[in-house]
């Protein structure tokens, strides 16, 4: 509630020297229920009722006497203002006036009823003008000082971590800047650019950790390639057909972990590889020079490095398999090699129309172990049974999980 | 065929793919282990293929090497490498006679790239 506010009524007067603006200035007390009706409800009758209370009320103390040559306060002393008989209207008396030392003494001040009236009207509704404008100044202000020295720095600083964050996988290191306003404050500058030097650190240490991966990925690679040329040196220093068939079976393992490499730096997820061309690759690895139709029927998954792997080393042993005991006699034949999943089932068939299973039963040999040893691992189960018509069907069932739950991470759907 | 030139700086590599290509009665008129060395050797030898590794013992790399080869002569070349650089020789070397194999190089892949069968 507005306990009390100035109102001020500017009169021309004449004193005894020369012609002053006279500003009437007094304290109106209590005038809640007045202003709390709207200024433009102020009706003359209100006003005229305002201003009386106003006039009486003995805590005028002050007038200001406006000069030409700018505004001058002058004092009008307690009892001396000659307010201590209730003024008629339209008269104003003011005893003794002080500018300064000077007395100015005899200011009177006149005018009729209405002039009176409408200029504490006008005052009135000056007054909360200016008070209005005032208030939208101030906010004003504030709301620009806000913007300027905390809002747009902080948009800036926000656009630029977006850009940051919209770079992707392209180009690194692209020069986004924050737009260089002066406005913008020293330490808002600094935080930015200790921002950027925080990225662009990052940046550094993101590529160079991707070098040192890609370098790790090439130099097994090369070393795999190294075992492979080493296993052949030996391989030609007997004419053994049984010390072929075991190093020729030792390459085709190392050919499938090699590719496994080789298709792993061609995709961007260092974790997840596409089956379909990575297993082609490995079965025409292990086909080489055979005299046999191979036919590769596999479904596009996209399965986590390490049941990749585990694939590609079944179908090496699989197919190898096929290859090695289905057509003794070079004889020539077909091999299908099919993949599929069903939910989390992955299905890996070789079947061949070779000579069919030994009626001694399958010899326990390296293949047949690495196989038994990585079915209890995946979970899986081998069949080998008779083809049909002719030949053998190696089948191998083992779980995989969905990619969706790879992602989750949950503790129960990992191996 | 009048010869290949072998340019391989790892010594497995290098014995397993001159035997491998002596079973397959490709004379290999000489090894190398730079890019420097297989410039010389190219315009002194005059091969009409060339086994190209990549990444070799000195500064100059095999497809800088290959580069200069292919200014005086027209040899076919064969790149080789355990770095996946496919895209960038085929790009490079667009307008002539190459191809690339990933390492490790199996026999019958040699035989095909050979003789020109995809």
């Amino acid at each position: 509630m507005l306990g009390s506010f100035c109102a001020f009524s500017f009169l021309r007067v004449r004193s005894g020297y020369e012609a002053l603006d006279v500003k009437l200035e007094w304290t109106i007390r209590q005038l809640g229920s007045a202003l709390s009706a709207p200024l433009w409800n102020l009706d003359l009758d209100s006003a005229r009722s305002l201003l009386e209370r106003t006039l009486e009320d003995r805590d005028l103390r002050y007038i200001r006497v406006d000069s030409t040559d700018g505004l001058f306060p002058a004092i009008a002393l307690g009892d001396d203002t000659g307010l201590s008989t209730p003024p008629r209207p339209g008269l104003a008396r003011f005893g003794s006036v002080y500018y300064g030392e000077a007395l100015l003494a005899g200011l009177a001040v006149r005018g009729t009823d209405e002039r009176i009236l409408r200029e504490f009207v006008a005052d009135m509704a000056g007054f909360a003008l200016m008070l209005a404008a005032l208030e939208t100044a101030l906010s004003l202000a504030l709301y620009l000082l806000l913007w300027k020295a905390v809002l747009k720095p902080l948009l800036a600083v926000n656009a630029y971590a977006l850009s940051v964050f919209s770079r992707g996988n392209g180009a690194r290191k692209s020069e986004t800047a924050v737009p260089g306003d002066p406005a913008v404050r020293n330490e808002l500058v600094l935080l930015e650019s200790s921002v950027r030097g925080m990225v662009s650190r990052l940046e550094d240490r993101m590529e160079e950790k991707a070098i040192l991966i890609d370098e790790l990925s090439h130099r097994v690679k090369n070393n795999l390639s190294i075992i492979y040329g080493l296993l052949d040196l030996q391989l030609h220093r007997f004419a053994d057909p049984a010390v072929e068939g075991m190093i020729g079976a030792m390459q085709a393992r190392i050919h499938a972990l090699s590719a496994l490499h080789q298709h792993l730096l061609r995709t961007e997820d260092l974790r997840r590889i596409p089956l379909k061309p990575y297993l082609e690759d490995v079965a025409a690895g292990i086909r080489g020079a055979a005299a046999v139709e191979l036919r590769c029927e596999i479904e596009d998954v996209v399965l986590d490095i390490e049941t990749a792997q585990s694939c590609g080393l079944v179908v090496t042993e699989l197919l190898s398999n096929a290859l090695r005991h289905a057509f003794p006699e070079s004889s020539g034949g077909n091999v299908l090699l099919s993949v599929s999943r069903e939910e989390e089932v992955l299905r890996i068939l070789v079947a061949d129309d070779g000579v069919g299973l030994p009626p001694e039963g399958v010899r326990d040999a390296t293949g047949m172990q690495v196989l038994k040893g990585m079915m209890a691992g995946l979970r899986g189960r081998l069949t080998l049974r008779p083809g049909n018509p002719s030949g053998t069907e190696a089948m191998v069932e083992m779980t995989v999980f969905k990619k969706e739950s790879m992602h989750e991470g949950s503790a129960g759907s990992r191996r | 065929m009048k010869g290949v030139l072998v340019v391989e700086d790892e010594v497995v590599i290098r014995l397993y793919l001159v035997g491998l290509l002596k079973r397959m009665d490709i004379p290999v008129l000489g090894t190398v282990d730079t890019g420097e060395a297989a410039v010389v050797s190219a315009l002194e030898l005059e091969p009409d293929l060339v086994f190209m590794d990549i990444r070799l013992a000195g500064p100059m790399d095999g497809i800088e090497a290959a580069g200069h080869i292919l200014r005086d002569r027209k040899p076919k070349i064969i790149f080789m490498s355990a770095y996946d650089y496919a895209d960038r020789v085929t790009a490079r070397f667009a307008d002539h006679d190459v191809a690339y194999m990933s390492k490790p190089v199996g026999a019958e892949d040699l035989r095909r790239v050979i003789h020109g069968s995809p």
